[in-house]
């Protein structure tokens, strides 16, 4: 890991140094914990494909009392928000359109807001016909996968509602890479989830 | 009415949605007789998404090495092993 954010480090220098158009999106700190963040959900991931593979019959039973409809419906979500957080990003480096920036990113706000209301009537649904994270393997996964997402997506609505705030200051422009930070941190909630969801979803 | 690097977003946004309406049409058993070979194209174009989303919204078709070979690589390598564990164990 040091090593990584050593040589992060190093290009982020030569790169300055050389004025090159590579450009390291975000603090590096956010790259080192997104590396983490990946490397725990690979191993989720595998494992889960692992398990499944030996008992697939009760994987696919239990699969199909989820609604592929509301998985699509939350990956919509999500590209949706991260599309406005890039827009976002992208408004505050032209500093005369700082108020079309803090729209998008209250658009993103909004996005992750109903990505978590799908999700509580979702699992509403699910523990009102009994399925708990007790009733089997599969459901086990399934809550613990999209529950630990859940709390990823919390944490990014915070760090919108943080640059939301940032995006009405005056001196926005500066704290650009504050900006890129946090919309970092919201790609990989994305991105997470576009794993997530053929995983638990579709894969048959 | 949006500059280059918005209309940019916007093109990559839609190409993803069409990805993720592709996703459920295999999903819901279009597309290939056997299902397994379905839910593996399924897998592979959510994989593909998380490699555009990097690329395009995070900006790490710019970044340094060790960044790209974090996202890109990681694409990869999770490809290879789901798709292997699930179409040969």
């Amino acid at each position: 890991m040091g090593l990584i954010m050593n040589q992060i480090r190093e290009c982020k220098v030569i790169l300055s140094e050389n004025k090159s158009e590579l450009h390291l999106p975000g603090e590096v700190g956010i790259w080192v914990f997104i590396f983490g963040d990946m490397l725990m959900f690979a191993a989720f991931f595998i494992s889960y494909i692992s398990d499944r593979s030996d008992n697939i019959e009760l994987y696919n039973l239990s699969q199909a009392n989820l609604s592929i409809n509301m998985g699509v419906t939350n990956t919509l979500i999500l590209l949706t928000s991260s599309l406005f957080v890039a827009l976002g990003v992208n408004s505050i480096r032209k500093s005369n359109r700082k108020n079309i920036s803090s729209m998008y990113i209250a658009l993103a706000f909004f996005c992750g807001l109903v990505f978590i209301v799908n999700k509580y009537f979702e699992w509403s649904e699910k523990v009102g016909n009994g399925l708990t994270l007790t009733t089997n393997e599969y459901f086990i996964y399934y809550y613990v996968l999209t529950g630990i997402h859940l709390l990823h997506v919390l944490i990014g609505l915070f760090i919108l509602a943080y640059l939301l705030y940032l995006s009405s200051l005056d001196s926005a422009v500066k704290r650009y890479t504050t900006f890129e930070t946090g919309a970092t941190y919201w790609h990989m909630v994305d991105l997470l989830w576009l794993v997530i969801f053929p995983l638990l979803y579709i894969v048959r | 009415m949006f500059n280059s690097s918005e209309f940019r977003y916007i093109s990559v946004w839609l190409f993803l949605l069409v990805l993720t309406l592709v996703t459920l049409w295999f999903g819901t058993g279009h597309g290939a007789e056997d299902i397994k070979y379905s839910s593996t194209v399924a897998l592979l174009i959510g994989l593909a998404k998380v490699g555009v989303v990097g690329s395009v919204f995070m900006h790490v078709g710019n970044a340094p090495l060790p960044i790209k070979i974090i996202l890109y690589g990681w694409c990869l390598i999770l490809s290879v092993v789901l798709c292997s564990i699930y179409l040969l164990k």
